[in-house]
């Protein structure tokens, strides 16, 4: 079993690490720990509450699960041991629920929402000095503009007629060919990372619509995440196009056809078969498993996740290799990233409306695997190496709530 | 009789702009330009990063634009985008923040609360003379030491000023959590910047 850390929080200063260490090292024996060090790991010492314990001293989980207890109380001191006073959090009530207007609020919370006013305008501040206003502006227009341009360029399917090639001499044809051999070799490298980078940039503003849209859904829909099937109980999810009953695409397709989002949102421009016209799909789901860019959480049946259950919980991703693979019999590899961005890696929507890009397919800080259920995973995680597994059958099924599995 | 011609409002010039005018895309930067970008600089608390949200955040306002509700206003759907493209940076900058295990904790373990009594907190009055560079810096330094969460939520009331509903919709949360994290969140401030201001103090007569 991998070993996962005990928290994900904050962090000790260097020099608290370094007291850590010694006490550690010293067997948890204070004495032996050298002078300059020794009141941090005394003060450490208090905190775990060790110091009476000495049968437990070399007992690693109860090293982690101290260490984790430290921790806490460290994390929680600032801010938990302090709470506003409660005449202030009745001017706060009383100013917010005015709209802002201390005219409106009672006399006698008038002193102190003006303190808060005054909070209010001290936070406004001043914009940060020394920024070009206008450059700033021209730059902003300037990217608003390459993007747009970009996103033209992919619409755009016929050259223009009517371009005549210009009379030209041998000489200048050598001379052309050998700029443009320099050329393409210097500008090649460049244009290529540009252009990956520009579909990144597209892809995670694709997320953050789809975000923004699902948001809407969510708000009309108690709380539910798109659907457009009942769930799935260990019938077939990958049939992209033949049955909005088999398909789990339908269900993130139903943002789409429910008027919350664009179809343009949902196409990758790292997918060359993404499709951004209503014609070029069933109007309930995409024509095939090509088409789609997007893996989107797999929800069983007789379950019904709503976007606040869990706010770090990855709900869209981009498309799963997995799913490609299996869907045409082939072995799959399950640490390969998404092919939408060359196998660089992946971008992953949260439930809380983030995104973020990530370089591997299992979860940094749960282990789990997105384009595999658990009970797949446990079975491959003593495997060493880089894996590869006989196909899933596209219609297995997340093995907990907890469990992150996004298809097709 | 005021001319809605001369000063469009934000929808109207939103509406021109997906209609394919470019400057009303301009004027609508340019008129939120010094908001959102003080904003962003309280929420990111770097300039640099400030700058890169705010080209990040327009440029996803134009690749939304098609999803934008007109019975909505524009302002707090800007920020919204602008928030999350902040939350984004935050995460991926990864900031863990750094505790010293010698700091000083609640020692009986009572869990006993200290209050923090706005009435005893010296804040500076709204009208008094232009804040000085000095006051904003540690008005930004309070700032980075609170968590993002109780930054976030302090920057969307008393900045941009939104309700407590508005609120609750943008962060996904229920109304009674936005309350008491707002509450939190200024007692976190007040006391962080008395400690700032404290110590601003103590350096400069020392």
């Amino acid at each position: 079993m991998s070993e996962q850390p005990l928290h994900d929080g904050a962090v000790p200063t260097e020099r608290d690490q370094e007291a850590i260490d010694a006490i550690v090292n010293a067997g948890w024996d204070i004495d032996l720990v050298t002078s300059d060090l020794r009141p941090r790991a005394e003060r450490l010492l208090a905190l775990l509450g060790l110091v009476q314990d000495a049968g437990a001293r070399t007992d690693r989980v109860l090293v982690d699960v101290a260490f984790l207890r430290a921790m806490r109380q460290a994390e929680s001191s600032p801010d938990d041991a302090i709470s506003l006073h409660p005449s202030d959090e009745e001017a706060i009530d009383a100013w917010m629920l005015s709209g802002f207007d201390v005219a409106r609020v009672p006399n006698s919370l008038r002193t102190r929402v003006r303190q808060h006013e005054a909070i209010g305008a001290l936070i406004a501040g001043v914009v940060p000095r020394n920024t070009d206003r206008n450059q700033l502006v021209d730059r902003t227009m300037h990217a608003v503009a390459s993007i747009e341009s970009f996103r033209s360029e992919r619409m755009r399917v016929a050259p223009e007629r009517g371009f005549r090639i210009p009379r030209i001499r041998l000489n200048d044809l050598v001379s052309l060919a050998a700029m443009l051999l320099i050329g393409t070799a210097v500008a090649l490298p460049i244009m290529s990372s540009t252009r990956a980078h520009m579909r990144q940039t597209l892809c995670q503003a694709n997320l953050g619509s789809t975000a923004l849209a699902m948001a809407s859904y969510a708000a009309a829909n108690r709380d539910s995440l798109p659907v457009a099937n009942a769930g799935f109980q260990g019938g077939t999810w990958w049939n992209v196009g033949k049955d909005r009953n088999a398909s789990n695409s339908a269900n993130l397709f139903s943002l789409v056809a429910s008027g919350y989002a664009d179809l343009r949102d949902l196409a990758c421009p790292g997918n060359p078969k993404a499709v951004t016209e209503a014609h070029e799909t069933l109007g309930f789901d995409w024509r095939q498993l090509e088409q789609v860019s997007y893996s989107y959480r797999l929800i069983p049946a007789g379950t019904a996740p709503r976007v606040h259950d869990d706010p770090h919980a990855v709900i869209l991703a981009d498309r799963s290799p997995v799913v490609l693979m299996a869907a045409r019999g082939l072995a799959v590899r399950p640490e390969d990233n998404s092919p939408n961005h060359s196998g660089r890696g992946q971008h992953l929507l949260k439930s809380d409306g983030s995104t973020e890009w990530t370089r591997s397919p299992v979860l940094t800080e749960t282990g789990d695997n997105i384009w595999l259920p658990r009970v797949i995973e446990n079975k491959i995680r003593s495997v060493q190496g880089r894996p590869t597994i006989d196909p899933i059958q596209g219609n297995e099924l997340p093995t907990t709530p907890l469990d992150v599995f996004l298809g097709p | 009789m005021p001319n809605p011609t001369a000063h469009p409002t934000d929808e109207a010039l939103f509406d021109q702009y997906r209609t394919g005018q470019t400057e009303a895309f301009r004027t609508l930067i340019e008129r939120h330009h010094d908001d959102l970008l003080a904003f962003l600089y309280r929420l990111v608390g770097d300039r640099q990063a400030a700058e890169d949200v705010f080209q990040e955040a327009w440029v996803q306002v134009h690749l939304s634009a098609h999803t934008f509700d007109r019975e909505r206003t524009f302002r707090p759907w800007l920020f919204t985008i602008a928030a999350n493209k902040g939350r984004d940076y935050l995460r991926k900058k990864g900031r863990r923040q750094t505790v010293d295990l010698s700091a000083p904790v609640r020692q009986d373990g009572s869990g006993t609360a200290t209050f923090v009594d706005l009435l005893e907190v010296e804040i500076p009055a709204p009208d008094a003379a232009g804040l000085s560079r000095e006051r904003d810096a540690m008005v930004q330094r309070a700032m980075d030491s609170m968590s993002p969460q109780l930054r976030e939520i302090l920057l969307l009331a008393y900045f941009q000023r939104l309700s407590y509903a508005q609120i609750a919709e943008d962060l996904q949360i229920p109304l009674g959590t936005v309350k008491s994290r707002l509450h939190a969140a200024v007692a976190s401030f007040a006391q962080r910047f008395r400690q700032v201001s404290k110590d601003d103090t103590s350096r400069e007569s020392s």
